[in-house]
This record gives C-alpha cells, sequence and structure tokens, in this order.
C-alpha cells in the first residue's frame, strides 16, 4: 500500500505532463492507425448535415462528410505541421539567441530588427507571404516559422544573457575557450530546459496558426481534412443551429492545445524545482 | 546628482546634500530627450516598413503578373499588370520610384476595383480602430479585474480558478470562439443579431464626417442607428475581447502579485493602509506593463483582427486586407502591410509618451 | 504600550517541506523601553516582527504563539482589527525609504493615505499636522518636500520622511526594522540620533531590529540575540555587553573589531531549518558543546533577575568571559 502510494506521488506530481503526453500521442496513433467508420474523404451525398447519432457519432457536414472520421484523419496532417514548424522555428530563434547574447553591434542590429519586424500583426503577414508564395504546404511551416522564432530569440537572448553573468561562462572565457565553444557547451545546455518548455506552447501556438491558415482556406488542398478547414466549412450552419460542424474540429484543437499547455506547465515546475 | 531612479545615495558627501537640492533648472529636460528620441526613430521605423512591403512583391515565384491573371490571360493584359508593378525595370529602379510613391502618400490603385489604396485604407481603418478599442475596453476591465483577483490571492482558490478560465479560454481560436459566440447568442438565445455587418438593412448610413461610424451616428443625432450599430458591435467585440482577456489577465496576475510581495506593499500594509488602498497601489505599479500590452495589443489587432471582421463582414481593414491577400492585389497588399506596420509604431509611440509622462520619476528628471 | 511576546512559531509550507523560521520566540518590551533584537540575517528577527504584525501573507503559513499588546493577542487578532492597531498605535519604519514609498505618488497623499487609513480628518489639518512632523524630524523645507516625489530626496531625507510617516499618529510602541542599513554611514548615526531622541522624548516604546550589535550598545536598553528563529540571551544591554552568557553571544561579540585585539570569526554556518528542529541550534558551532545540547532543546531560563540565557551550561562557570584573563 505504502509502496504503491510511493510510486504514485511522482506521476501525480508529473500528472500534467503524463496526462497531456498521453493525449497526443493517443491522437496521433488513431489518426494513423485506427480503422475510421468512414471515408474521411469521400461524403456520402445522401447523407448531408446529420446531427451526431449512433451511426455518424459527430454528425456529417453539408457535403456529407463524416465530422468523426475527418477530425481523427486531420490529427496526422495538422500535428506534424504545427511540431515541424515549431521545431524549425527553435532550432532557428535558438541559434541567433545564441548568437544576440555575443557582444557587438551586430547584436544590437538584430534586436532592433526583431522590434521592427515585430511590430507587423505577424499573423497578417505570414497569411500574405503564404499566398503570395503560392500557397503551398511548406510555406505555412515557414509562416509558423516567422512568427514563433523571435519568441525563441528573446527567451533564448533573456537567459542567456542571465547565465552569460554566472561565473563559469566568464572562467571559461577566460581560460580562452572559443566563442563558439562558450555558446554551444556551456550556453546550450544550461537554457535547454526554457527551450523544451517554450518549444511545447510554440507548438500550441502554430497549431493555432495552421488552423487559422486552413480556416481562410490557406495551405490546405480541399478534400484533405484539417480542423481549421472543417470549422470554415461549418461557419455558415452555426446561424442555422448545426453546431456539430464547427465544433468537434474546434474541441479538437482546444484539447490538444491545452494538452500542451498542461505539458508546458509540468515541464515548467518540474525545471524550477531541480533549479532550486 | 545622485540618481534618482535607483534610489541609493552614492557619494561620500550626503550630509552636505542634506538640505534638499535646490530646484532643477531644466526640469523636464529628460521627457524632451526621450520624445525626440523616439521621434527620431519615426523615419527609421517607416524605411524598414516601406522595404518589407515592397519586397512582398519579389518572393512571388515565377511571373507575379501570371500567378495574379491565371494562365488564361493574354498577353497584352500580362504586359499591363507587369507595367503596373514595375516588373520591366530594375529591382532599385523601382525600389526608388516606391518609396517616393509612398512618402507622397500614393500607394497606387486595387487591380481589382481601380480606387486609389490611399482612399480605400482611409474608408476601412476607421472600422477596426473602432471594433479594437470596444474590444480592448471590455477585454482590459475583464482581465484586469480578474487578474487582479488572481494576484491578490496567489495560489489560493480564486487565483486557481482564473488561472483554469485563462487555459481554457486560450485554447479557443479566435474564429470558433466568434462562431459559438453566433451559435448561442444569435441562434439559441436571440440576444445578438446576425453576423452580417456593421448597420440594419433598414438603417441609413449616417454622412461620413469623421469616418468613424459610431461617431458619425452621435454626430447626425440618429439613436437609433446607434442603438443598433452598438448591438451589432456585440458579438466582434465579444469575440475579439475574449481573445484578449487572457493576456490581461496574464500580465495583471503576475505584476500584482509580485507587487505584493514587494517592500512597498509590505510597508503600505505596515502603516495600517486598507486592502482597497494596498490593492490600489499594487495596480500602480502593475500600471506600466499593463499599459504596454495594451498598446501592443492595439497595434496588432488593428490588422490582426481580420478573420473576425471576415467572420462578421465588419467592413474593416482586416477583412479588406484578406480580402487583397487571397486576391493577390499586390498594391492593396502593400498598402496594408505599409498602414498596419506604421500604426503599430504610433502607438508604440504614443505608449512610450504615456508611460513617462505618468512616472514622475522621468516627467521630472 | 508594552508588547510582551510568547513562544511565537512560525513555518512555511513550501513544495519542498517545511521550514521553521521562527521556533518559539519570547520577549518583552515595557513601557518607554527601547529594545534591540540582533542576529545574523536569517535569523528570523524580521519574520518574528512580520509575524507578530500580521504582515506574512504567504499561503501556507503556519503562525503560533501569544503577542500581547495593550491587552489584545495580535496574533489571535481579525486582520481587519490588526490594521487598525498597524500605522496608529504601532508605528513601522522600514528598512530602506526607497523601497517603501511610493514612487509615483506625492508625499503628500502618501500622508493623507496614512492618516486617513485610520481617522477621519481633513486634508488642510494633515498638511499642517505632516508639515509640523516634517519639521520635527529636521526637515527644513518641509512644503517642499510635502509636495514632491519620495525620488527627490537623499537617503537620509528619504528616511526622515519614514519617520515621519510612523510618527504622525502618535503610536506608543516604534518598531525599526534595520532603520540604516540603507543609508551611508555618515547619515545613520543622525537618523538613529533622531529616531531614540524622537522616541525617548514621547516616552514611547520601541523594538529596533538590527545585525549591528553597535546600534543595540548606542540606543537600546534591553537586547534579544537571536538565532536560528530563537532566542538565545535577553537582558540589559550593559550587562549582556560586558559580560555575555550565551556561548553564541559571545562569539557575536567577539566577531566585533576592538581596538588592540584580534578579530575572532565564528566558524561553520547556519544549520538548515527544514526540519523539526531538536536540541540546541547552535550546538555544531559551540566550542562548548556537551552530549544533552544535541537531545534536549534549551529553555529559555532566568539566570540572574532580568537576564535570560538558553543554554545547557553553567554560564556563570562554563561559558568564557568576553575579554581572556
Amino acid at each position: 500500500m505504502a509502496s504503491l502510494i510511493a510510486t504514485a506521488r511522482p506521476i501525480g506530481r508529473h500528472f500534467g505532463l503524463v496526462a497531456g503526453a498521453l493525449v497526443l500521442v493517443a491522437l496521433l496513433l488513431a489518426s494513423w492507425f485506427l480503422p475510421l467508420p468512414y471515408d474521411p474523404i469521400r461524403p456520402d451525398a445522401a447523407a448531408t448535415l446529420q446531427p451526431p447519432s449512433a451511426r455518424h457519432w459527430f454528425g456529417t457536414d453539408s457535403v456529407g462528410f463524416d465530422v468523426f472520421s475527418r477530425t481523427i484523419a486531420a490529427a496526422g496532417r495538422d500535428l506534424p505541421i504545427a511540431f515541424g514548424g515549431a521545431l524549425a522555428a527553435a532550432l532557428i530563434g535558438v541559434f541567433l539567441g545564441l548568437l544576440s547574447t555575443t557582444k557587438g553591434r551586430g547584436s544590437a542590429f538584430l534586436m532592433r530588427s526583431l522590434d521592427a519586424f515585430q511590430a507587423f500583426p505577424l499573423l497578417v503577414l505570414a497569411i500574405a507571404i503564404v499566398t503570395l508564395t503560392g500557397n503551398r504546404l511548406e510555406m505555412v511551416i515557414f509562416a509558423i516559422i516567422i512568427i514563433e522564432a523571435p519568441r525563441f530569440l528573446r527567451l533564448v537572448r533573456a537567459e542567456g544573457l542571465a547565465i552569460r553573468e554566472a561565473r563559469f561562462i566568464e572562467a571559461a572565457e577566460v581560460i580562452g575557450a572559443k566563442p563558439l565553444r562558450v555558446l554551444l557547451v556551456h550556453l546550450l545546455p544550461n537554457v535547454s530546459g526554457v527551450i523544451a518548455v517554450q518549444l511545447s506552447i510554440a507548438t500550441a501556438n502554430a497549431l493555432m496558426v495552421v488552423a487559422a491558415l486552413s480556416f481562410l482556406g490557406i495551405g490546405v488542398s480541399p478534400p484533405d481534412p484539417s480542423w481549421g478547414a472543417m470549422i470554415q466549412a461549418g461557419a455558415r450552419q452555426m446561424t442555422g443551429g448545426q453546431w456539430w460542424v464547427s465544433l468537434f474540429p474546434g474541441l479538437a484543437i482546444f484539447v490538444v492545445v491545452v494538452s500542451l499547455n498542461m505539458v508546458a506547465d509540468a515541464l515548467d515546475v518540474i525545471l524550477e524545482r531541480s533549479v532550486r | 546628482m545622485t540618481s534618482p531612479a535607483t534610489g541609493r545615495d552614492t557619494g561620500p558627501a550626503d550630509a552636505a546634500r542634506e538640505a534638499l537640492a535646490p530646484p532643477a533648472p531644466h526640469r523636464g529636460r529628460a521627457f524632451r530627450g526621450m520624445v525626440a528620441k523616439r521621434l527620431a526613430f519615426i523615419p527609421l521605423a517607416l524605411f524598414a516598413v516601406i522595404t518589407i512591403s515592397f519586397l512582398l512583391v519579389s518572393i512571388m515565384p515565377g511571373d507575379p503578373a501570371l500567378a495574379i491573371l491565371g494562365s488564361t490571360a493574354s498577353e497584352r493584359e500580362v504586359a499591363k499588370v507587369r507595367g503596373e508593378l514595375g516588373l520591366d525595370r530594375s529591382l532599385s529602379e523601382r525600389y526608388i520610384t516606391y518609396v517616393g510613391d509612398v512618402l507622397q502618400g500614393d500607394f497606387g490603385r486595387s487591380f481589382f476595383t481601380g480606387q486609389p489604396i490611399r482612399d480605400e485604407i482611409v474608408k476601412y481603418l476607421p472600422a477596426s480602430i473602432e471594433l479594437v478599442v470596444m474590444a480592448l475596453a471590455v477585454a482590459s476591465l475583464v482581465g484586469i479585474t480578474i487578474g487582479t483577483a488572481a494576484g491578490y490571492f496567489r495560489g489560493r482558490a480564486p487565483d486557481r480558478t482564473v488561472r483554469v478560465a485563462i487555459a481554457g479560454l486560450e485554447a479557443i481560436p479566435g474564429f470558433l470562439a466568434g462562431l459559438l459566440l453566433i451559435f448561442f447568442l444569435f441562434f439559441l438565445w436571440r440576444l445578438a443579431p446576425p453576423p452580417t455587418g456593421r448597420l440594419g438593412i433598414i438603417d441609413v448610413y449616417p454622412p461620413p464626417v469623421t469616418r468613424f461610424l459610431l461617431v458619425d451616428l452621435i454626430l447626425a443625432g440618429d439613436w437609433n442607428g446607434l442603438r443598433s450599430a452598438l448591438h451589432r458591435s456585440m458579438l466582434p467585440v465579444l469575440t475579439l475581447a475574449l481573445g484578449a482577456i487572457p493576456l490581461f489577465a496574464k500580465i495583471t496576475r503576475t505584476t500584482v502579485g509580485n507587487a505584493m510581495g514587494s517592500k512597498q506593499i509590505q510597508y503600505a500594509r505596515a502603516c495600517g493602509l486598507s486592502e482597497w488602498r494596498v490593492v490600489q497601489y499594487a495596480l500602480l505599479q502593475a500600471r506600466t506593463p499593463i499599459l504596454t500590452y495594451t498598446a501592443m495589443l492595439f497595434g496588432a489587432m488593428v490588422g490582426g483582427s481580420a478573420i473576425i471582421e471576415t467572420i462578421f463582414s465588419w467592413q474593416g481593414l482586416g477583412q479588406w486586407g484578406l480580402k487583397a491577400i487571397v486576391a493577390l492585389d499586390i498594391p492593396a497588399i502593400q498598402g496594408f502591410v505599409i498602414v498596419t506596420g506604421l500604426f503599430t509604431m504610433l502607438v508604440y509611440l504614443v505608449l512610450d509618451l504615456v508611460v513617462a509622462a505618468l512616472d514622475p520619476r522621468i516627467r521630472h528628471g | 504600550m508594552s508588547l510582551h511576546v510568547r513562544d511565537v512559531e512560525t513555518r512555511f509550507r513550501t513544495a519542498s517541506g517545511e521550514i521553521h523560521a521562527v521556533n518559539g520566540v519570547s520577549f518583552d518590551v515595557g513601557d518607554g523601553e527601547l529594545v534591540g533584537i540582533v542576529g545574523e540575517s536569517g535569523s528570523g528577527k524580521s519574520v518574528t516582527i512580520n509575524t507578530i504584525l500580521g504582515l506574512i501573507r504567504a499561503p501556507n503559513t503556519i503562525s503560533r504563539g501569544v503577542a500581547t499588546f495593550g491587552g489584545r493577542d495580535l496574533i489571535a487578532m481579525r486582520s481587519g482589527a490588526l490594521r487598525k492597531i498597524r500605522g496608529a498605535e504601532i508605528g513601522f519604519i522600514a528598512q530602506n525609504p526607497f523601497g517603501a514609498l511610493n514612487p509615483v505618488l506625492r508625499l503628500s497623499r502618501q500622508f493623507e493615505n496614512v492618516v486617513r487609513a485610520h481617522r477621519r480628518i481633513d486634508r488642510k489639518t494633515i498638511r499642517r499636522q505632516a508639515l509640523d512632523m516634517l519639521g520635527h524630524v529636521g526637515i527644513h523645507q518641509p512644503e517642499r518636500v510635502l509636495d514632491g516625489y519620495a525620488h527627490e530626496l537623499s537617503g537620509g531625507m528619504a528616511q526622515r520622511v519614514v519617520i515621519a510617516l510612523a510618527l504622525m499618529l502618535d503610536p506608543t510602541l516604534v518598531v525599526a526594522d534595520e532603520p540604516t542599513t540603507a543609508l551611508d554611514v555618515t547619515v545613520q548615526k543622525q537618523i538613529l540620533d533622531l529616531i531614540a531622541a524622537l522616541v525617548r522624548e514621547r516616552q514611547r516604546s520601541m523594538l529596533i531590529i538590527t545585525h549591528d550589535l553597535g546600534v543595540v550598545a548606542n540606543y537600546c536598553d534591553r537586547v534579544v540575540v537571536m538565532y536560528c528563529g530563537r532566542v538565545m540571551e535577553d537582558g540589559p544591554v550593559r550587562e549582556v555587553f560586558r559580560r555575555p552568557y550565551h556561548p553564541y553571544a559571545l562569539a557575536l561579540l567577539r566577531s566585533v573589531p576592538r581596538a588592540g585585539q584580534s578579530l575572532e570569526t565564528l566558524g561553520g554556518r547556519l544549520p538548515k531549518l527544514n526540519a523539526e528542529p531538536v536540541g540546541c541550534l547552535f550546538r555544531d558551532r559551540c566550542p562548548q558543546s556537551k552530549d544533552i545540547c544535541a537531545s534536549v532543546t534549551p529553555p529559555l531560563r532566568e539566570v540572574s533577575p532580568g537576564r535570560k540565557v538558553a543554554c545547557h551550561l553553567d554560564v556563570e562557570t562554563e561559558v568564557p568571559p568576553l575579554v581572556a584573563g
């Protein structure tokens, strides 16, 4: 009994991490391996705008798509794009962030340009860029990078500058470690925790960006399921009371974002405890 | 002089300085200096904004004219668009012409409506500003209130409740929130009018004096129209506010929470000030970060509220810009980028001035 | 009015366990008495005072014990009632005036806020009283100070303003938490002279928290020596300084530089306070410690009239005198 409690405690402490990660993994696995009741890209013209029932768990939309099948299938597209975009943003942002902690005019210029750049409504700028470059899927990832990389940059810069003040970095520089070595060997490991936290937050944000873009029909090729596009498909039905078309894909976004934020919070707590 | 901002005496001659320093001969010099510095930043920022908007055309793959017109266009049409885009000239030549035109207020004409872009901006920008101002008013009121409660009771039940609410709100995309509000408030409960624009079919648009619809309605004395317009603002304002509430609540929670643990608040409580007064002191400390957030949101939302404007047919700058983007209306896209960027810069400038004017340490530097 | 503190305990529950910050502190401040609490940083001096004044807000804090002030127990008191005592009956002088005063409010507003928190007086009267009080604390141009902001003042001036604020409502007890540590050495003496003079002149009681033995020696009647959230020794300043009984008090006094003597330092470090403390907390650093010191917590016992020590040793014989020989 006592040992049961002892094993349960760390899980309880990491509840957010475990629960959040489980939801994400389950959703991804379902989208890849779960046998779906209907073909997500073949509509049934005889069954349009059916409310949720035993036959269509999440109902059908105005074309006759099964909302449940599409909601699950869309996870296999939206989640990898969001995570890939966040990861790419992290790589670029962290690299520039580490560089910006070095002294010199270059880093001051970098921060100034960043200020000017972030003054734009970045989502709209991203939409413009994706559209102008021909509405391709890989440009969605580029849009995510534009929006999320500056956050990584600022975070790493702030943390890096704080750590730079620490004695051991000074010591490493004094004994003649090369600047790049100082950045990679001494700074990077010390900011890796906050990067991990930011990565899960950025993935959540990226999912919102993917959803917003596909809501506008940007970066999706129509019959393929995507949560944002599905919400758009049900937008007109909201005034007519057919709530299920938009609600279920929206719920999927909600669940994923909450899970990712739970993971971020849990990581943050674990990190803080290990530092103190 | 001592450094008043850090609040510490450093020199050894403190005893001699026990008498109050004579009145500073240049009261407000620091303030004026700061204003000058900020104003000097504007041309630089303007230059950056124009450059980014110019470069947008160059990122188009292949022949932009063909992309805009589609492959079925005739050669004459393509040549015409190429001419309008200036693609027959060199990049540097085009850039200089472009900067010159923009600085003279000439943003070109829309490919599709043929209207001067400047006129379109003047027509659509006020609606966006009205929407964002209303949304920020609602969001700041709600967000600051719940954020203060959470910060004051940090770690206790009210804090936990607010944090769950924030986490929930943050996970709902704005457009989904808008659709849900339409479903509940319009379809189910009939509390709001349908999402079909700023005025009903029977309402008459007032003469455009300021071009701010609500202001013009007041100026025209059209109270029924005003009531209708406000009623129709309910859903979009609420939608946009729901997105901003978590941000206000978070920044307030953090700053008020930190302030509550500060020496200043501890001293205020040691002097026996009432808890209301203590909260007021804490909010005074939180003032600058909250103002900064408001300005950032204001800048980002004008233009950034494009999707919400589209859902509710608000006819604002965002909706116009989004339409231009989807239609590849290059001059309109460029005008949109310049205006939104410049608008944000102006908001930041005003923010800096307001923050400086509110802080006696800067004001009387 | 006198303050009687008995067995005050404060614990903070944190994620990594409980921290026992204050572990049964007792002392008295008699009518018209100036008492100094000395101890290293981390000895629980400030936490004790904050507990008594009800200034600890952190959730998961446990406070126990009794602190009687004018016949009322401050620790058991409801927060609203305690608030009315703070500022009015107990004046408070903060450590760093610039950290304490509100930077964005005119000082006149801050005087008004403090007075109005306790009494219904009109602005004009408050202003007259504030000007009066600023004059008392040695500010030459009170008008200009009152209409200005805290950042326009020098450190010494700002601390005078804080003193004026503390005395505005004529409190019977003044609590000063390290009142001069944030100030230049040259100003420290002026400020302490001023505080002591004002308190004595009005025949009020005062509690000074400090880590500076010189402050205690020059201004206080009685001294309370704290270590790890416990009182080690309590007695009249003259007697304790001439012949400390507790080995910790002895070590503390020996660490003060004196002409013609080599400076002694105290080895070891403060024990961690995250477990229920048992035995004497000074034992690891005490040259005279015995087996009993580890197992039994020494009670604070009266060894001679007015002098209390928390030590298992026979203090008269087993603790060496301050000056060897």
